[in-house]
């Protein structure tokens, strides 16, 4: 094993695939990608890392005819944001080019996708939209949280023969774990369990587990209550089973979901659960995720917008009835230390 | 330029193909046993078999809504053909695409989209292709003029310049986008100036024979492998039915006749003469059969030669039309099929 960050996890996971697959290539408006294509395009040239012109929805649909003509296509935004506009390309097109094909056509495509977080990113650099993209059939979608699962999965994306979206949360580009040093791929549909506990089941997604470990933490010091949390990893949630187990002891759960709630991923999952624990369930499933506004600049809305693990401590008080604890000696995570902006 | 002899017959079949085949269409469409919105080809079919002829076995194909011209131009099959169109397990997508989205991977023809300009960047991506793994030589994308008033358009253009990329663009022009003239819908002048201007080569032609569309389509290739740059070639040519469906734009066909009694049946989907009967009657003249014949004749091929080409024709699509209804339906299994 060697320990490893979330960026060069995928810096190695998309190298060794190239050095793998000369099908394989990058294509982008803007290839660095907060340092995870370091090199890349020095090893492997211009003809393999193509730097496009502003033009995402063309670029969309080029991947999608590169990719069933025999190319494996890795499209790169900076922004979830901007991924907007191939839109048309990712739900009319790629979405259902396999299914139109009766399965005939192969179309081994991934889109990487940067959520943005902090420093003022504001509105239009902040989205994860997961949900959006779950409730296509025809596209998987995943969000790694570790090192592990960001290479292990990207390197199953590229090898995969169909469409998938990679929702890469910018503040888990700076977080470090343990890796294989040999070559390994992770499913792309299977949540895992980061903690056990008997208490109260935490069911998070991308970033949010960050905060849901720290909440555990404070919550065993604080009050003793052993909490189990899931990373969801995907939006698949065909492999359900061990969050069921889970649910059937704790009876209760918090889904915290690094999105808007409203229609989105979270109420899915929530029913999911209700529907196949609903007799274990102590009280109803609460959800924690972004307040229901577009993502504002100021630093004082900002924190405000986004959960946190505070905010985790404090709904899994009320659900176990316990008194609030202080919070006063604990930090949230902030990597204002390392990350003065600009992007 | 000579047109060899078998290239004749190979024009004058596939334009016939997709006529009787449309003719055929027309003649059943009412029975409801195609339940498909479809958007006939008639009009183009010498536009498209011209192309097609040129490029093909050495090309992937893309194209729009309008799909008979190019899948029976590209694939010759009229049996998956109706079978598609029935909506049965033997049809070209296994009834899952129907008449706007059939397709046959099998011989490079790869998506047919019912949005407007949505697969021309597919074809930058498989002119990539051709580039990098030489499995072909270019890339076919047939699409109407309308789509050069979609943004995907312009971004295509100017990538696949950029990018110096095998892409034929095909605009299949007929002058309406449902049934909206240009002078209502385009803030400028010339096709050709657009074109021009993302440093593409630009071909045209208005009205003529799949022969002549040929000979065009081989000049355009002979210039992507001078000068490695995409080609544009603008086919103009007059749409002889509705947008939508089977009848023409003047009069209601059984078709509508027989559904007017359901009050939701799509009837008055577009206006109805929004064009001038003098010009529709002087097309009818010159229809696509015709065109083909005369421009056959001249070039050497016999009467009778194109005489026994239709008989033949129209039998197959008999034994094929009649085969593909009383084939297999799809079951509920089938749903999830092709599904990644």
């Amino acid at each position: 094993m060697k320990i490893i960050s979330y960026k060069d996890a995928i810096k190695e996971a998309i190298q060794e695939e190239m050095e793998n697959d000369p099908t394989v290539f990058v294509i982008g408006g803007e290839t660095k990608m907060f340092g995870s294509l370091n090199g890349i395009e020095d090893k492997f040239g211009k003809s393999r890392v193509i730097t496009t012109p502003i033009s995402e929805d063309a670029t969309t649909g080029l991947v999608l005819g590169a990719a069933m003509t025999g190319l494996r296509p890795i499209q790169v935004h900076i922004r979830v944001d901007f991924m907007l506009l191939a839109v048309n390309q990712i739900i009319n097109m790629i979405s259902s080019a396999i299914y139109s094909s009766n399965g005939n056509l192969k179309v081994p495509l991934l889109i990487r996708a940067v959520v943005g977080r902090g420093w003022g990113q504001g509105f239009q650099h902040s989205k994860s939209l997961h949900g959006l993209f779950a409730q296509i059939p025809g596209l998987k979608v995943i969000m790694p949280t570790s090192p592990k699962d960001a290479k292990g999965m990207i390197k199953s994306a590229i090898r995969s023969d169909g469409p998938v979206i990679c929702i890469e949360n910018r503040w888990l580009y700076w977080q470090e774990g343990e890796i294989p040093e040999e070559d390994y791929t992770v499913d792309l549909n299977l949540p895992e369990c980061l903690r056990k506990g008997s208490d109260l089941t935490i069911v998070a997604s991308s970033w949010m587990n960050v905060e849901a470990k720290l909440a555990s933490e404070i919550l065993c010091n604080e009050h003793g209550i052993q909490v189990a949390i899931f990373d969801i990893k995907s939006t698949d949630l065909t492999n359900f089973e061990e969050i069921f187990n889970s649910v059937n002891v704790t009876g209760k759960c918090i889904v915290a979901d690094n999105d808007w709630l409203v229609s989105g991923l979270s109420g899915e999952i929530a029913f999911h659960i209700q529907k196949n624990c609903f007799r274990s369930l102590d009280l109803p499933i609460e959800r924690i995720g972004f307040e229901q506004v577009p993502c504002p600049t100021a630093r004082e809305l900002e924190e405000v917008f986004y959960p946190n693990a505070f905010d985790i401590v404090r709904k899994s008080e009320d659900m176990l009835g316990l008194k609030s604890c202080s919070l006063e000696s604990y930090e949230l995570y902030s990597h204002e230390t390392r990350f003065k902006g600009p992007f | 330029m000579k047109i060899q002899k078998k290239t004749l017959i190979n024009l004058f079949r596939s334009v016939a193909t997709i006529v009787l085949s449309e003719e055929k269409i027309i003649k059943h469409y009412h029975e409801d046993n195609m339940k498909t919105p479809m958007h006939m080809s008639m009009g183009d079919e010498n536009c498209v078999s011209g192309v097609v002829e040129s490029f093909k076995g050495e090309s992937f194909f893309f194209g729009y809504y309008r799909t008979h011209s190019l899948y029976l131009s590209v694939t010759n099959n009229m049996y998956q053909f109706f079978a598609e169109l029935h909506g049965r397990v033997t049809g070209s997508n296994a009834g899952v695409a129907g008449s706007m989205h059939m397709t046959s991977p099998d011989d490079n023809l790869l998506v047919n989209s019912a949005i407007v300009a949505s697969t021309i960047p597919l074809s930058l991506g498989a002119a990539l292709s051709c580039l990098k793994l030489k499995n072909n030589k270019y890339s076919v994308v047939f699409f109407g003029d309308g789509a050069i008033e979609e943004g995907v358009f312009h971004e295509a253009m100017n990538m696949s310049s950029l990018m110096k990329l095998p892409v034929v663009f095909v605009c299949l022009d007929n002058g309406l986008a449902v049934d909206i003239e240009p002078n209502d819908r385009q803030g400028f002048k010339s096709i050709k100036r657009i074109v021009e201007s993302y440093d593409c080569k630009y071909f045209h032609s208005a009205n003529a024979a799949a022969t002549d569309i040929y000979k065009i389509s081989e000049k355009a290739k002979a210039f992507i492998i001078e000068d490695q740059k995409p080609v544009f070639i603008h086919l103009e040519y007059y749409r002889y039915l509705q947008h939508i469906g089977t009848n023409n734009d003047f009069e209601d066909s059984e078709h509508i006749r027989l559904l007017s009694k359901y009050k939701e049946s799509g009837v008055g989907f577009e206006k109805k003469n929004y064009r001038s009967k003098d010009e529709y009657k002087k097309y009818l003249n010159n229809k696509p059969l015709n065109l083909i014949r005369r421009s056959a004749r001249e070039l050497g091929l016999l009467e009778d030669e194109m005489e026994q080409e239709i008989i033949n024709i129209k039998l197959q699509i008999d034994v094929d039309f009649s085969r593909a209804l009383k084939d297999k339906r799809p079951e509920k299994k089938d749903l999830f099929k092709g599904l990644f």
